[in-house]
């Protein structure tokens, strides 16, 4: 496991070589010297490498969101613009998110949102000179697949790497809640989670426990947090 | 590889607090009465009038300990701005702002400690803040000479009855490409020539290649220990 700061050279080379977030290779002058055009981290974090080490990247740890393309997103709806609306992804710019980009929608039948509904969207275009936009369908199915209106539950905040981590099928802690009690949870790639259960103190408890992991709030692991929540009434 | 200046040696590095409603923040002292603390957000909604077409605007707020901002601060509040603007990769948020805050824990020194201090901190939180691509880390130190040919050293502790004839603070750019920001004068009275400032920058060059380190041990320190569960504060001492 190896930290790197910002600016750091990184001995990244391969013949088909992908570099993920976090690093960047510095331009070269000649076609020639572009092959072993050095290779620098911009954050600092993990330096990580894919078996091959064809695919390299930073895992570092952020609060703000900064919008890439195909990432599942949570959103908050903030206003009309034309035929479709404003929404708050927690982006430096608000995102748009066309009438029609639903599941089956039509001119007649578009879905019933309203500004401060929450949304569970895909980011289908993010480009830095443009506002980012949003789709509440599956790139290739067209099927809304769980993107769409999210009604009732709770919106909590984590870092962008304990998304990640909630994201992840073998990280141990939305099974481990599932267990206790029955959970509904959509986790955005912005740093924000929702959840829905039908009882108040088992939101609290989900709540506490995605805070009490975060990286950011000290981390905590599995056993800890199952004597976490032995003390818990639930 | 040389040991460590005997003034580097108390330099105490904290990333732990975070401050609530920013998006990365750090404390750097070299002394215990040489202390900031700086914030960082971004990158965010910049005003219209401040968007810049191509890349990210960088603001930076310096605050005293005591009585509100004054020249002083705005002097170095442009100072960091100049030095944020370097080390960040700031095409790649066009539009947007970068938002530092510094806040001095302590008074003012005689020399220019007290700047590299912040200098150091908001580099800190730009690496603890992770969302915006930086080209290298800056590390900044201060040095001065008590009178003309005298050896000049890292002063960071000035006691009162040493008065500095020369000194000033140089900023290293620790990145692929290494680059230099520096304020060197002499006071009414003395003067500095071209070898004297030369000598100035290796030592300062020394000096901040230590301050790179300790940044290092402290955010491996960091990413060490975010595995475990303990909360508690992560201050890294030089103790050597």
């Amino acid at each position: 496991m190896s930290i790197v700061l910002p600016g750091e050279q990184v001995p990244a080379q391969h013949v088909n070589l992908k570099l993920g977030p976090g690093l960047l290779q510095l331009s070269s002058e000649t076609q020639q010297q572009a092959k072993s055009a050095p290779v620098i981290a911009t954050r600092s974090g993990v330096l990580n490498h894919s078996a091959n080490k064809s695919k390299w990247w930073v895992e570092g740890n952020s609060r703000r969101y900064v919008p890439a393309p195909q990432e599942s997103v949570i959103g908050v709806i903030t206003g009309r613009s034309g035929e479709g609306w404003r929404v708050d992804i927690g982006s430096a710019h608000p995102a748009s998110l066309d009438g029609l980009a639903f599941e089956g929608a039509t001119k007649r039948n578009k879905p019933s949102l309203k500004v401060g509904s929450l949304l569970y969207a895909r980011v289908s275009l993010a480009h830095k000179d443009m506002e980012p936009e949003l789709e509440c369908f599956d790139a290739q199915t067209h099927k809304a697949d769980g993107f769409g209106e999210l009604k009732d539950g709770f919106v909590l905040q984590c870092s962008l790497q304990m998304s990640r981590l909630l994201l992840d099928p073998k990280h141990f802690l939305l099974p481990l809640l599932g267990s206790r009690f029955p959970l509904e949870a959509a986790v955005g790639m912005n740093g924000k989670v929702w959840v829905s259960t039908k009882e108040t103190k088992h939101t609290i408890t989900v709540v506490r426990c995605i805070e009490a992991v975060d990286p950011d709030g000290g981390g905590m692991d599995e056993t800890n947090v199952k004597k976490f929540l032995s003390k818990l009434d639930i | 590889m040389s040991s460590t200046a005997p003034s580097l040696r108390s330099i105490s590095i904290s990333s732990e607090e975070g401050l609530d409603g920013v998006d990365g923040s750090a404390r750097f002292s070299f002394h215990p009465s040489c202390s900031a603390l700086a914030s960082v957000s971004g990158p965010i909604t910049a005003r219209l009038a401040a968007e810049h077409p191509a890349r990210a605007t960088v603001e930076v707020h310096v605050r005293p300990l005591s009585s509100v901002p004054g020249t002083a601060e705005k002097s170095r509040g442009m100072a960091i701005r100049e030095i944020v603007e370097r080390s960040c990769l700031l095409a790649q948020h066009p539009r947007t702002l970068i938002q530092v805050v510094v806040q001095a824990l302590t008074n003012p020194t005689p020399g220019y400690a007290l700047l590299a201090a912040e200098i150091n901190a908001c580099t800190l939180a730009l690496i603890n803040a992770g969302s915006i691509a930086m080209r290298g880390v800056v590390c900044a130190v201060p040095v001065g000479r008590v009178k003309k040919g005298s050896v000049i050293s890292v002063e960071v502790d000035v006691a009162d009855d040493v008065v500095l004839e020369g000194g000033g603070c140089f900023a290293f750019l620790f990145g692929f490409a290494a680059d230099v920001w520096s304020t060197y004068s002499a006071r009414p009275g003395s003067s500095f020539d071209q070898a004297e400032l030369v000598r100035a920058r290796e030592v300062a060059r020394e000096a901040a290649a230590e301050v790179w380190q300790c940044v290092k041990n402290s955010i491996r320190h960091q990413k060490t220990i975010g595995e475990t569960q303990s909360p508690h504060e992560v201050v890294v001492k030089m103790e050597i």
